[in-house]
């Protein structure tokens, strides 16, 4: 039997966007605050749960409850600004790391008693009947995957407009490079910190709206597992804090992950212990990411 | 430069670990289904009559609603004899079926006062391990699980006595089982009911064999195929995988096969027998998939799967795996554009509520997918089966006792499975023990709980159930529901 190189290279590279969502995200926060996030992946089950509860058992449109989930995600990431960050801002980074992982699990209590530890199922945002997919090479990329891909590619961009060719993203910057002098230079430390916060916790729910379709199910902290690990692989292959590199690491994740899924088949676990010596690999070989031209700050 | 990137070298082994573990054990809460055990039923000490398609429960009792099972069944020496038996169960449901002329012989399992734990002159205490843990995606609550027992106790209970249900959430999982089974223990309970769930059931099963408490459950392996203490009227998993391969090779469903399967040995024995049956009949080569997981709820990573399974242009695949693993499945299949015909043990409405319309008969798959179950299929709108009569008295409690719920399969399963146990208590009789329960088993107990496919333990006093139905997705008025070509069927 063949190897199935078409499909699993556009499968890999449509579940890589979705990593790179996550990585994107893990990337932002830790270009402006120097820490991981680990709450990145939780977010998204959060959001999934919000947009199921409006969607499936609200019966909204699917927009309504991916807006709804967007919402309460940013209102996450910006109670993540003012009641974690903010306050610890003079705390050590391992400090803040750590109230992080406290969010992520707060999240997953929040799950449980707001909906209920089972498994849910969020549709997909279109009927397949309605748009079928598109062809890639007698590759027929399905609705979801269409959406994934579109979605990450839209937030890369976007995200790299607002920070590249705006003032206020200029200032994103600045601050993170230094943010004592962006202070001084007038930049407003404490918005461009919730910004960065809420971007995170949207690009979160983003990856976890394009999760929970594609993976049938989900339930509490199921992104922890299945989504935020990943996306931090992608971040540290691609160097933390570089987006552009976030969203390359994703792609590659992705790939690898499927490559080697459909490798070794039959040895479960095999392929987390690739992913775990690519990520080790990266970092003794090049730690500031495979495509970062900057040493790691 | 290396020694400040160890910190981050340690996040990323921790998070992978975390990530493996994770998926090592988010099955727990990943599929399953809440749902009463079928249990096996029993012989009345007296002569019964069995009852007619609608349930009509008569050896003498009243019928139709309101009934009481009254009756003096005088099992004692459970020489048959006794009281006549007077079970009438409103609405029909649960018809003592037990065959006429049954007489059982009380075992000497228990001793003194621990032959009567549980039961008294007034009240019967049964404890039941399900997963409530998946209460939300089956829209199921504890307290909707026992409606029927509400009911039959407005409705004089069991030969005068009410029955206490007390239900302990097993989480899906063999370690919750056993917790279950331990709050199950200390309440003291006349017997243990086991929920759905093949890797609570085994569990369980071993510990009323270690703990010496009568333990009566739905389905689950062969085991060591003796048991003192635990009974069940339903079928073995490993009939369940030959009726799986009968069903699609009877009904011509095209090759070439595949299967997803369980890697586990609560699960293993489905697969296994059913590759047996289709090397044995033709069905060529199975391209064969296992996943190791530990409560068969694994949902997730199956991309590779399906890819393999559709690269070698698998038409019909054999899912042995829990319901929402089959969702996780279904779903992750048909966004890879791959639409085979499935065979599953899965006939709940929940599969056919989430992924029917990609398992229909208008779905566009190969075929619809089949399914192989002990409970009818569970229709409200479908008033042209056999059994609407008791789907309808069903209702009628559920409207009645628990209004706020709207009842489900999973409601029908518990109720239809809850009626056979009547059955069992009903065929104890009065003076009915612990002994008397295991007898009845012992003795080969024979018992039609219609709509339950009946159950004969003559042949194996653990095993009872040797029939099942077949389901198969249809679309109709835009839903996908089971319908059922084949009732009560030992080969399909």
């Amino acid at each position: 039997m063949h190897f199935p190189f078409l499909s699993v290279t556009v499968l890999g590279l449509a579940n890589g966007a979705i990593y790179a969502l996550t990585a994107l995200g893990l990337s932002l926060v830790y270009k402006a605050a120097r820490v991981i996030n680990f709450a990145q992946g939780e977010i998204g089950t959060f959001a999934a749960f919000v947009a199921w509860e409006v969607i499936a058992k609200g019966h909204q449109p699917w927009a309504v409850g991916a807006l709804a989930a967007i919402a309460a995600a940013g209102g996450v990431g910006y109670l993540m600004h003012r009641l974690v960050a903010q306050p610890m801002r003079q705390a050590s980074r391992v400090s803040l790391m750590i109230a992080t992982l406290g969010v992520a699990f707060l999240l997953f209590g929040a799950e449980a008693k707001l909906f209920g530890p089972s498994p849910e199922i969020l549709p997909a945002p279109l009927a397949r009947s309605a748009f079928h997919g598109v062809n890639l090479g007698g590759y027929l990329l399905t609705p979801i995957y269409v959406i994934a891909l579109a979605a990450a590619a839209l937030a890369a961009v976007s995200l790299a407009a607002l920070l590249r060719r705006t003032r206020f993203g200029l200032g994103v910057l600045a601050s993170a490079q230094d943010s004592d002098t962006a202070r001084l230079l007038g930049i407003p430390a404490a918005r461009v910190s919730a910004f960065t916060w809420v971007a995170a916790a949207v690009l979160g729910a983003v990856a976890g709206l394009m999760t929970a379709p594609t993976q049938g199910v989900f339930y509490p902290f199921f992104m922890s597992g299945t989504l935020f690990f990943r996306g931090l692989v992608a971040a540290l292959i691609g160097g933390l804090g570089s987006l552009s590199g976030a969203v390359a690491g994703g792609l590659v994740v992705g790939l690898v992950e499927a490559y080697s899924l459909q490798e070794f088949i039959h040895s479960p676990g095999l392929p987390e212990v690739i992913l775990l010596v690519l990520v080790l690999g990266a970092l003794l070989l090049r730690p500031q990411g495979m495509f970062s031209r900057r040493a790691l700050a | 430069m290396i020694r400040r990137l160890r910190p981050l070298a340690c996040i990323a082994v921790v998070g992978l670990l975390a990530a493996a573990c994770s998926n090592a054990t988010k099955g727990h809460s990943a599929s399953g289904t809440v749902s009463p055990g079928a249990g096996p039923a029993s012989q009345a000490s007296t002569t019964t009559t069995a009852a007619g398609p609608s349930g009509a429960v008569s050896a003498g009792g009243t019928s139709q609603s309101g009934g009481a099972l009254s009756g003096a069944a005088s099992g004692g020496g459970g020489s048959g004899g006794g009281g006549g038996l007077q079970a009438g169960a409103a609405g029909s449901t649960g018809a003592a079926g037990t065959a006429p002329g049954f007489h059982y012989t009380p075992v000497s399992l228990f001793a003194g006062a621990a032959n009567t734990q549980g039961i008294t002159s007034a009240q019967i205490n049964l404890c039941m391990h399900a997963a409530t843990v998946l209460g939300n995606v089956f829209n199921e609550r504890a307290q909707d699980i026992g409606v029927y027992w509400t009911w039959l106790n407005a409705n004089g209970g069991v030969i005068g006595r009410k029955v206490n249900l007390t239900i302990e959430d097993d989480a899906y999982t063999a370690q919750g089982a056993q917790q279950a089974a331990s709050e199950c223990e200390s309440v003291n309970p006349f017997f243990v009911i086991g929920g759905i769930g093949f890797d609570q059931d085994p569990v369980v099963r071993q510990i009323a064999e270690q703990d010496h408490f009568i333990y009566i459950y739905t389905m689950a392996d062969k085991g060591t195929g003796h048991y003192s203490y635990s009974f069940t009227g339903a079928p073995t998993i490993e009939q369940e995988g030959t009726w799986a391969g009968q069903a699609l090779m009877h009904n011509h469903y095209p090759g070439p096969y595949g299967s997803v399967y369980v890697k586990d040995a609560n699960w293993v024995g489905g697969y296994t027998t059913f590759k047996s049956y289709m090397d044995a009949h033709g069905g060529g080569s199975v391209d064969s998939n296992s996943y190791t997981t530990n409560s068969g709820g694994d949902t997730s990573g199956f991309q590779a799967y399906i890819t393999q399974l559709k690269l070698a242009g698998v038409k019909t695949v054999y899912l042995w795996m829990n319901a929402l693993a089959m969702d996780a499945f279904v779903e992750q299949a048909a966004n890879q554009s791959y639409f085979p015909a499935y065979v599953t043990p899965d006939g709940f409405n929940l599969v056919t509520q989430t992924v029917g319309s990609d398992i229909d008969n208008q779905s566009g798959a190969v075929k619809p997918a089949l399914a192989v179950w002990i409970t009818p299929a569970f229709d409200p709108n479908n008033h042209n089966v056999a059994w609407w009569p008791e789907e309808q008295a069903m209702l009628n409690a559920y409207a009645k006792y628990d209004s706020g719920h709207t009842p489900d399969d999973i409601d029908w399963m518990a109720w239809t499975a809850f009626a056979q146990v009547r059955d069992l208590l009903v065929t104890c009789g009065q003076t009915c023990t612990k002994n008397d329960i295991a007898g009845i088993f012992h003795s080969g107990w024979q018992d039609t709980t219609y709509p339950l496919c009946p159950v004969d333990f003559r042949a194996n006093p653990n095993f009872g159930g040797s029939e099942a139905n077949l389901y198969t997705a249809y679309r109709e008025n835009g839903s996908t529901v089971w319908r059922q070509p084949a009732t009560c069927a030992s080969a399909f």
